[in-house]
């Protein structure tokens, strides 16, 4: 029995409806400081005039002559308030009425704002924490997502160009890597642990790593020198064969076999805290564990195309291998990576709130936080109901536009999923 | 030959090598030090011998005296660090000191004294209100790192304990072994690096001969039990779910696979498939939460594997939702990919109905990727029980490792990840050995290969 092929408009429509979602939420995440707040836009207290959503902790106190925006001697909550501007939502760190129901409003510090999704048992509004629950698992997609391509990309393109033979390094050439890496972990490592964590309480890790990496640069091409200098002979001089290929398949086993999520849940516990650094920790940790289907991707495509005669053309013609892999490879490896993106996208978002549901260190703001706000409160049921939307609308959305992209890269578009 | 099969059988015990090293590794990532967290009785300010001596004690009853691994690297200058003291503060402050001066003997000598000066404090003859005052000088010297600073801290404890009319010499030793922390001429051992081979007197290896030799993951933390005693029934009441789980998702995944595949493009399909990409998007947090809103459940679940009740269907539709949707796709797009193909054809025009063709020439092409999908179904429902228990409360696996965590057990939370990681590696590999027994294609090229 033949399908009927389906109509191709209503696929473009749930494709166009993916991508209006992914805008409003993009929106959402980037105006979510803007327009939900707890601070005003300006402020006309006690006889001066504040602008404490733009400067926060400003303290100064006021100089002859010093123009309006810089005038902040004292905080402007002590003041009398004349007149505000108000950002149109409430902000996440204030409590209002408890579990109002959608759509209503109240009354506080002379501020009248507007529940649209009601509020919560604690008295938290929902719309706001939806808010900035939207800008955390946005940043986290892109930053996790960014990583898990950089990694894949990186390895799966040397894997698949290099392969097992393509790639190899005179026999001292190994001993000077042999000697050198340890030691980079030992110099730049091992020694410099306490500088890293002084760059660490103060907030200045930049010159640190710059340090690690000089070190580490220096040892390498040190040794790579003195290598060169003592190990004449030709037994030294014979290349080796690199099978980087067979390392990196080794290395994607190995990620197959391991608990992801348990994995992840035991770091935030071992390693992790509730700021700014343990969130890091944990995108740099979910992106080190899921970058297997990029890579696999990626070495794939790469050996295919590699196999094809107008490769072997642009060898013979001599190109370098940078320009080979630049100009004739990626272009093609790239157009299926965008599918594998988009659905690592999805997983990392359904990753991102597992590991909030579970309130793990540093994940604690996402969308998934807020349902655990819900569990086992049946009265509760917009706390339930929005957050878990959001997820699933968002997820629904990344598998919807990579299903279409693999169909138009297979050249189906009108073929279901 | 099949490759892949034999070069995984191959590479699997190097695979779990790397993933003992992982875990063991995960399950030393400790934040807080139990042996110190057992002592939790003794008060460091008021009885700081008692404290160490029970520490000391503890750390040899767990076994973690011992050296990490089989191989440490280490500056030349040290020798051991973390048995000098007590908790991690004022070990890195000994270690900074140490990397400061490079001089073992002075930092041991240094520490040896500041004992000293503090077991003064347990002294029964010690005036009212004395002890605190003390401690009010020797907890900054336990943290700091400043040769001069240190001097400086010595100095007015000296004064203080002549103003009190305490024995002296304690302080005198403090002051001397303060002077000799001044980075000096051995400074250069602490940037040598030194290999220290500790061979099987160290922690990894007792954890793993353990495991090797007599399946024992070694000892809880918190209670002294062993990890595969405590983690028992907990993993009978998981593999309960998951083991229905993964039968139901097969089954499920077969049924409305091929008959999606056969009923293709009808309303009934169409609505199906819709249901399942939906079925996919749902969070597993989320589905259970309106799971567990529909219908609440108490948690109180029996541990037996066949003893069901009413209130596990939320769970276990939980359980199974995920894998289930996506082995159905799976087979259905492999069986419309067959129907493709000239041969189906070829059996349609012979006479064989769609349905007869489906079923007798592409399920058993369409089956053999499935079934190495399938592998990855079982691990990925024991890690997920992380989530769902805790959704739940149910007291399985993934529950009990939470808690393990929370309460820094972390013994029990390597066992965990080693069983979690065991299980992955063995599905793949029953996978492709089905895969290779099941597809004759690969069996005869083996065959006229050998």
């Amino acid at each position: 029995m033949p399908m009927p092929p389906q109509p191709e408009a209503r696929i473009l429509l749930r494709v166009r409806l993916a991508c209006g979602w992914l805008m409003l939420w993009a929106a959402a995440a980037m105006l979510a400081p803007l327009i939900a707040g707890d601070l005003p836009y300006r402020a006309d207290a006690g006889g001066g005039v504040w602008y404490p959503l733009f400067q926060p902790g400003k303290t100064d106190p006021v100089r002859p002559g010093e123009p309006a925006l810089r005038h902040s001697l004292k905080k402007w909550e002590a003041l009398p308030l004349r007149a505000a501007w108000w950002p149109p939502l409430p902000g996440i760190r204030k409590t209002y009425t408890r579990s109002l129901p959608p759509g209503s409003s109240s009354r506080l510090g002379g501020r009248t704002v507007w529940h649209g999704l009601g509020t919560d048992a604690a008295g938290h509004d929902l719309l706001a924490a939806m808010l900035h629950g939207a800008r955390v698992s946005a940043l986290t997609v892109l930053t996790a997502g960014g990583l898990i391509l950089l990694i894949g990309v990186a390895a799966g393109a040397l894997a698949g160009y290099a392969g097992d033979r393509r790639l190899s390094l005179s026999r001292r050439g190994v001993a000077a890597m042999l000697t050198a890496v340890p030691m980079c972990g030992f110099y730049a490592g091992y020694l410099r642990r306490f500088a890293w964590e002084d760059a660490l309480a103060a907030r200045a890790l930049v010159p640190e790593l710059l340090i690690r990496t000089g070190l580490s640069a220096a040892l390498l091409a040190g040794c790579a020198l003195l290598a060169r200098m003592l190990l004449r002979s030709p037994w030294w001089c014979r290349s080796v064969r690199m099978p980087v290929d067979s390392l990196l398949l080794r290395v994607l086993e190995l990620m197959q076999a391991l608990p992801k999520l348990v994995l992840l849940f035991v770091i935030a516990l071992a390693a992790g805290s509730a700021d700014q650094s343990g969130y890091f920790l944990m995108l740099a940790a979910i992106a080190l564990m899921s970058w297997d289907g990029v890579a696999r991707l990626v070495r794939a495509e790469t050996r295919r195309i590699m196999e094809l005669p107008y490769i072997e053309a642009a060898r013979a013609l001599g190109l370098p291998p940078a320009r080979l892999w630049l100009r004739h490879v990626w272009p093609n490896a790239r157009a299926s990576l965008l599918v594998v993106a988009v659905f690592a996208a999805a997983g990392i978002l359904l990753l991102e709130s597992a590991l909030s549901y579970l309130q793990v260190g540093g994940m604690q703001d996402g969308w998934g936080s807020l349902l655990t706000e819900a569990r086992g409160r049946t009265a509760d049921w917009r706390v339930a109901i929005f957050p878990g939307l959001a997820i699933c609308c968002s997820v629904l959305a990344f598998n919807t536009i990579g299903g279409h992209l693999r169909r138009r890269a297979a050249g189906m578009p009108g073929a279901p999923a | 030959m099949n490759r892949p099969f034999y070069s995984r059988l191959l590479w699997a015990p190097a695979v779990l090598l790397l993933l003992t090293w992982i875990t063991f590794a995960l399950g030393r990532a400790m934040k807080q030090d139990p042996a110190a967290a057992s002592c939790g009785g003794l008060d460091p300010a008021s009885s700081p011998q008692a404290f160490r001596e029970c520490r000391t004690r503890k750390l040899k009853e767990y076994g973690l005296d011992l050296p990490v691994f089989y191989v440490s690297v280490s500056a030349w200058a040290d020798q051991g660090i973390a048995r000098l003291e007590p908790d991690p503060e004022s070990q890195d402050a000994a270690a900074r000191l140490l990397h400061r001066s490079g001089d073992w003997g002075a930092v041991e000598a240094w520490v040896a004294a500041r004992h000293e000066a503090e077991a003064l404090n347990e002294a029964p003859a010690l005036p009212p209100g004395m002890a605190a005052a003390r401690w009010r000088i020797l907890y900054p010297l336990s943290r700091s790192s400043d040769p001069a600073a240190l001097a400086q801290f010595a100095d007015s404890l000296l004064l203080q304990d002549r103003l009190a009319g305490l024995p002296e010499d304690p302080a005198r030793r403090l002051q001397a072994s303060a002077a000799r922390l001044i980075p000096g001429a051995s400074r250069w051992k602490s940037y040598v690096p030194c290999i220290r081979w500790h061979g099987t007197r160290s922690q990894y290896h007792r954890w793993i001969s353990g495991i090797l030799l007599r399946g024992d993951l070694g000892r809880s933390f918190q209670n002294q039990d062993p990890v595969g005693k405590s983690l028992r029934d907990p993993m009978l009441r998981t593999l309960k779910f998951s083991l229905a789980a993964l039968a139901a998702s097969l089954a499920f995944g077969l049924l409305a696979g091929f008959l999606g595949a056969r009923y293709a493009g009808s309303l009934a399909d169409r609505i199906l498939t819709q249901f399942i990409l939906l079925l996919e998007s749902v969070p597993a947090v989320w589905g259970a939460t309106l799971l567990l809103i529909a219908m609440p459940v108490t948690g109180r679940t029996a541990a037996g594997l066949l003893d069901w009740r009413l209130e596990d269907v939320p769970p276990l539709l939980a359980y199974l939702y995920g894998g289930f949707g996506y082995l159905a796709l799976a087979l259905r797009t492999a069986l419309l990919e067959e129907t493709r193909k000239p041969w189906f054809r070829t059996a349609l025009g012979k006479g064989l109905s769609f349905g007869q063709a489906l079923w007798r020439h592409a399920m058993p092409q369409a089956l053999l990727p499935w079934i190495a999908l399938t592998g990855g179904i079982f691990p990925a429902l024991v890690s997920g029980s992380v989530v769902i228990e805790r959704i739940f409360t149910l007291y399985g696996m993934g529950w009990h490792m939470a808690d393990a965590a929370a309460a820094n057990d972390m013994m029990i939370v390597a066992g965990f990840a080693l069983l979690n990681g065991l299980l992955s590696i063995a599905g793949y590999l029953i996978a492709d050995w089905l895969h290779h027994a099941l597809d004759p294609l690969i069996r005869y090229a083996h065959a006229s290969a050998a």
